[in-house]
């Protein structure tokens, strides 16, 4: 397995709605949605996984509701809303903006100037 | 949409506080003990997946911590927590706390009483409808005016609503139990209405009541109604004898009626005035002249249409019409005021100021003694921001407890000023500590709290955290920066108290020689009183100089009594009266045409 990427700032909050996007789901299944979609190359601190989420909900973009989970435990499950999906989109866009504009940069060589 | 959720999720989080807990409890149990369950699945002993899943997940209480912060329901916990301690602190230095609160209370106190002068007599619109437009039109702005004149100004204005007249009239109120001498107003028909004060019972004057043989209605003021007639509501239709006249009630004005506002302010009946052969009258300046401007005629204009009608009237009849000056009412009433009441906010001020050195100050010094309290703190891992927020909150917590005391003293003090203050300063009768002066109080409270807690809050959070602690506890050292600031502080102080005392002393040397000046006569031992026989059988005038050469005749014989003697209106007793008069010798200036240039008043 490649070595494991540790989470560039704020980009956890994306990567939430993400996987919130895709199916309701509650926080350890959020982790290991994450983990399977980046082929475990993603480092993320369970704990911090917890802040963001009451972040995220205190702002409107995701809401959660106790139900059941695989094993028969309650699980709290998260899940999109419609303010959410907006800013996941504008998020999204950003992203690629920023990686489209920084890629460029990088791939910039001497002859191009 | 987002601004609802993120009230919902706090209001939430803070009404279900045990239950957020217990969700973020089990939340996180849920997780650690699914990953738990995976790593067993994939060989791992319970007790070891577990321990594994724990450490994992990293610190749970900074987690949930976290969790709160998001969601903001820290800001009051940790409020609470501050206060709590700031409580502790206060209690442990009883002392401190006291002399700080006093300290406090005397400057808060100070600043809320006179605010709530200040905002009676200066801030407050007068208790009139539309009051910024009514104006007072006077000789020299203060002086009054005569009869025919004013009826001359009212007919060919045209920048005014209405234009009306009071006139000074203290009549004797007899049939009643006892006797009284009242001061009153009589009124144009048109006054009452342009004030826009509707009567509490009865009704105002009806046109044509102003007019000769029709003028014997009176209405009453609420003290007088509840003074005389113990708010008897069928007073309404009865008569009362005014100056041996019978006058018939129609009217009595809500309670905190006063008209008028800057003179004549303790009448408490008005009665029409029908002016007889003084109607004539050009000389006989007794009448104040008051006015509506009409909607979109502006104070510039008005006073360019009376300047032109009083020249007009000037030529018609020399000598008359002079310096007329229209002036807003509101100015008119608080003008001669404004300054030293304004001059006493900002004196108030001062201390106020001196009052936050003061504590900062005090403050300053405990906060040095209390730096290993805030070094063991920060090497806790308080951030400076809360170690300010901490410091901050304990300012406040002081900052109210002077306040409250403030707000007693307060109480305390307006009674006091209004019950020194000069006869002659309007509205004060109106002064009291009301939601404005409260909120005044709250207002300078705050920021008094934050302007002496500010200084020591960032001195104390400043500690340098390792000399702290390496001085084996003694928590002394005070730095540069430290001095410097107690240092200014100090020298603020000392200045503005300065300042202060030389103001005082000066206002102190004004008022010795005011007391000082030579009258022109011995005021010492003199003592004056009123004498009215209007309305009884010696007011005829054949009777009434007998009558006073009588009295004082009498009063000369008693025990006691070196000299006696008699005036209409008493020397430097502030009253304005125009009369006019002749020098011998000299062509006189007196209109021709006056018929009655006496006054009766």
């Amino acid at each position: 397995m490649d070595k494991q990427l540790e989470l560039l700032q704020g980009t956890l909050d994306m990567l939430i709605l993400k996987a919130v996007s895709l199916s309701p789901l509650h926080g350890y299944g959020i982790l290991l949605r994450i983990q399977q979609i980046s082929k475990e190359r993603l480092e993320i601190q369970q704990g911090s996984l917890y802040p963001a989420l009451y972040r995220l909900e205190h702002q409107g973009w995701i809401t959660s509701e106790w139900g059941e989970s695989e094993n028969k435990r309650q699980a709290r499950y998260y899940r999109l809303t419609a303010a959410g999906k907006r800013r996941l989109q504008s998020e999204t866009d950003r992203w690629n903006e920023m990686t489209a504009v920084i890629a460029g940069i990088l791939q910039t060589t001497p002859e191009e100037l | 949409m987002t601004m609802w959720a993120r009230l919902r999720s706090w209001t939430a989080a803070m009404l279900g506080r045990t239950r957020m807990e217990r969700d973020m409890d089990e939340e996180m149990r849920f997780h650690i003990e699914a990953y738990a369950a995976e790593l067993m699945q994939r060989g791992v002993p319970q007790q070891e997946a577990l321990r594994q899943a724990r450490l994992e997940f990293g610190g749970m209480e900074t987690a949930k911590e976290e969790c709160r912060d998001a969601v903001g329901v820290s800001f009051l916990e940790t409020l609470f927590q501050d206060m709590r301690h700031g409580i502790r602190t206060m209690q442990r230095t009883p002392v401190f706390t006291m002399i700080a609160a006093t300290v406090l209370a005397l400057g808060i106190g100070a600043n809320t009483a006179i605010f709530s002068v200040v905002d009676a007599v200066l801030l407050r619109p007068l208790d009139y409808k539309d009051s910024g437009r009514l104006v007072t039109v006077l000789m020299n702005g203060d002086a009054p005016v005569a009869p025919a004149n004013y009826i001359d100004w009212r007919d060919q204005n045209r920048s005014f609503e209405a234009m009306g007249a009071a006139d000074y009239w203290s009549p004797n109120l007899t049939g009643l139990d006892s006797p009284e001498h009242l001061v009153g107003l009589k009124v144009t028909q048109n006054l009452f209405p342009m004030l826009g004060i509707d009567p509490l019972i009865g009704r105002l004057f009806i046109p044509g009541e102003d007019k000769d043989g029709a003028d014997r209605e009176v209405i009453l003021s609420y003290r007088l109604w509840q003074r005389r007639f113990s708010g008897d509501r069928n007073v309404l239709g009865k008569p009362i004898v005014l100056d041996g006249n019978a006058f018939t009630i129609v009217g009595v004005m809500p309670q905190g009626f006063q008209f008028a506002p800057f003179w004549a302010t303790k009448a408490e009946l008005w009665v029409p005035n029908a002016f007889g052969a003084r109607i004539h009258s050009r000389g006989g300046n007794s009448l104040r002249i008051f006015a509506r401007l009409k909607d979109g005629v502006s104070l510039t204009q008005a006073r360019a249409e009376m300047a032109a009608i009083t020249g007009r009237l000037e030529q018609q009849y020399p000598g008359t019409n002079r310096d007329v000056v229209v002036t807003p009412l509101k100015e008119k009433v608080v003008g001669e005021i404004e300054t030293p009441l304004l001059v006493l906010l900002g004196a108030v001020g001062f201390v106020l100021l001196i009052t936050c050195a003061n504590v900062a100050h005090m403050l300053l010094a405990r906060a040095a003694a209390r730096q290993k309290e805030v070094a063991v703190r920060t090497a806790l891992g308080a951030r400076r921001g809360r170690i300010i927020r901490q410091f901050l909150t304990e300012s406040l917590l002081l900052g109210c407890l002077g306040g409250v005391a403030g707000l007693a003293l307060a109480a305390l003090g307006t009674k006091f000023l209004v019950a020194l203050s000069p006869a002659n300063i309007p509205r004060v009768q109106t002064v009291g500590i009301d939601i404005r002066a409260a909120l005044f109080l709250f207002g300078a409270t705050f920021v008094t709290s934050i302007g002496f807690g500010l200084a020591p809050a960032l001195q104390a959070s400043s500690v340098a955290l390792s000399d702290t602690l390496k001085e084996g506890g003694r928590g002394n050292s005070e730095g540069k920066g430290h001095n410097r600031l107690r240092n200014l502080l100090v020298v603020s102080e000392f200045a503005l108290a300065l300042m202060l005392l030389i103001g005082a002393g000066l206002m102190i040397r004004t008022f010795a020689a005011l007391e000082a000046v030579d009258a022109g006569f011995n005021p010492h031992h003199v003592i004056s009183m009123v004498v009215s026989v209007a309305g009884s059988k010696e007011a005829d005038p054949s009777r009434r100089a007998v009558f006073y050469r009588q009295l004082i005749e009498r009063v000369r014989s008693l025990p006691g009594v070196d000299a006696a003697g008699g005036i209409n209106h008493l020397p430097l007793a502030g009253d304005l009266w125009g009369w006019p008069f002749v020098i011998e010798g000299r062509p006189s200036r007196v209109p021709a045409n006056i018929p009655d240039p006496l006054i009766a008043w």
